[in-house]
């Protein structure tokens, strides 16, 4: 039996998080940097990334029932002093969140559309993606990095779609799907986010 | 912890039920867990659970760290269903009323959420009584707040103007709905799923949407003559 609360405790490559109520493995193939916690092995669950280092955390950061998925060729990188609780950050390509970002519960962050657009592309998807199909043959779909700066706060039960850059200091009201960039110091709101004020 | 039994429902209700909904666990430590919970944690000490009330698993409270004598009631016939979160800094006070569904919603408390009787929260629905007010948090508090969460053993992060949160009776709330710090939802209302609510909602309306707008009115037919003989038919009969 844990102790009443949180079962948060620090990462460190390779190792088993303890009392952890799913077993997946925890990657080998990050950098972690001081005093950053974790509170299961299931925020790996779809970590496939076979990059040198497929995850890069900074110091004092906090990882709550959160999911970190990577493709093949996937990156995720997260500065210093971040918290991010219940979120669900998918990275085909590469995204990258900087120092002092907060990330609120629901949040997903993606930088892939995951299928392509095209009717019979997409078709095709289903049947290379199938458990009887070859997944090495997909046909191509979008992806493009994800870009949050420093000091952005994004609020509960947000979605950032692929390609989009948050500026510095920017603020992501609750609720708000992001498809644009949102400018350095900016506000925003709805679906698709639209700017409430800037600095 | 404690477990007790609503003061409120008439003694006489209880006899069709047989046995309280899950089973709570004292261990030799004193600490209480859910009979064959598949979180390997324990209880908070300073939460009410009705004898009649269905609290799923520990881990709803995984991230819950409130410091006050009662942090969080669950009335009779009230019940969590596929592990909602119930998230709170020390001054948080969540107090759910009595038949309310709580299906995969989140809370998220440091100051004050109440939910009142006969309430439906649907999947990844959520209610916070804290989130960001830019006008008066500059981005040098806003790092001081992440710099204290990342020193602390919770690791929460201590909005600094948590506003109350009231849901009064009989609100349904649908999927990923917000409803964000300050609001009351009046009686009877519905809300949309996706809506994000930012403003006081009348009892009755329907409202969806982002930002959300009142669509129509419902006929109030949610009587206290209709409640007490539902009551009566489904727990006496």
């Amino acid at each position: 039996m844990t102790p009443t609360g949180n079962n948060l405790q620090l990462l460190i490559p390779g190792v088993a998080i303890k009392n952890d109520w799913v077993h997946f493995p925890i990657p080998v193939n990050m950098r972690v940097g001081k005093n950053t916690v974790i509170d299961s092995s299931s925020c790996f669950k779809k970590f496939f990334s076979a990059l040198p280092d497929g995850l890069n955390l900074g110091n004092n950061i906090t990882i709550q029932s959160s999911e970190l998925a990577t493709e093949i060729n996937g990156y995720i990188e997260i500065g210093d002093y971040c918290n991010i609780m219940g979120t669900t950050i998918i990275a085909h390509e590469k995204i990258s969140i900087g120092s002092y970002v907060y990330i609120g519960f629901g949040t997903t962050i993606v930088d892939t559309d995951f299928h392509p657009l095209d009717p019979g592309k997409r078709m095709t998807d289903t049947i290379a993606i199938s458990p009887a199909g070859n997944k090495s043959q997909r046909p191509e779909f979008s992806s493009s990095p994800v870009v949050i700066e420093d000091d952005v706060w994004i609020g509960f039960n947000v979605t950032i779609l692929k390609g989009v850059t948050i500026g510095k200091g920017a603020v992501i009201q609750p609720g708000s799907v992001v498809t644009k960039n949102v400018s350095a110091g900016s506000v925003v709101s709805g679906n698709p986010a639209q700017l409430l004020s800037n600095d | 912890m404690q477990v007790q039994s609503s003061q409120e429902i008439p003694l006489s209700y209880y006899p069709m039920i047989k046995k309280p909904a899950q089973n709570i666990l004292t261990g030799s430590d004193g600490n209480k867990t859910i009979e064959n919970d598949w979180y390997h944690g324990n209880l908070p000490k300073n939460i009410i659970l009705d004898d009649f009330s269905y609290p799923d698993t520990a881990y709803s409270f995984s991230k819950y760290h409130s410091e006050k004598s009662t942090g969080f009631t669950l009335g009779y016939g009230s019940g969590n269903y596929g592990h909602s979160n119930f998230i709170g800094g020390r001054n948080g006070k969540i107090n759910i009323g009595k038949f309310v569904v709580l299906q995969g919603m989140n809370i998220i408390c440091n100051l004050s959420v109440t939910i009142k009787d006969h309430c439906m929260f649907s999947w990844g629905s959520l209610i916070t009584d804290s989130w960001l007010l830019t006008e008066i948090i500059s981005i040098e508090q806003r790092k001081k707040i992440l710099a204290q969460a990342s020193e602390s053993s919770s690791r929460n992060v201590d909005f600094m103007n948590p506003q109350p949160v009231v849901v009064e009776e009989n609100v349904w709330v649908g999927f990923k709905a917000l409803i964000l710090p300050g609001v009351t939802l009046g009686r009877g209302c519905v809300i949309g799923s996706n809506s994000v609510i930012t403003k006081n909602i009348p009892p009755y309306a329907v409202v969806a949407g982002n930002p959300s707008k009142i669509l129509r009115y419902l006929d109030p037919t949610d009587t206290d003559e209709l409640k007490n003989s539902m009551l009566k038919k489904f727990l006496i009969s």
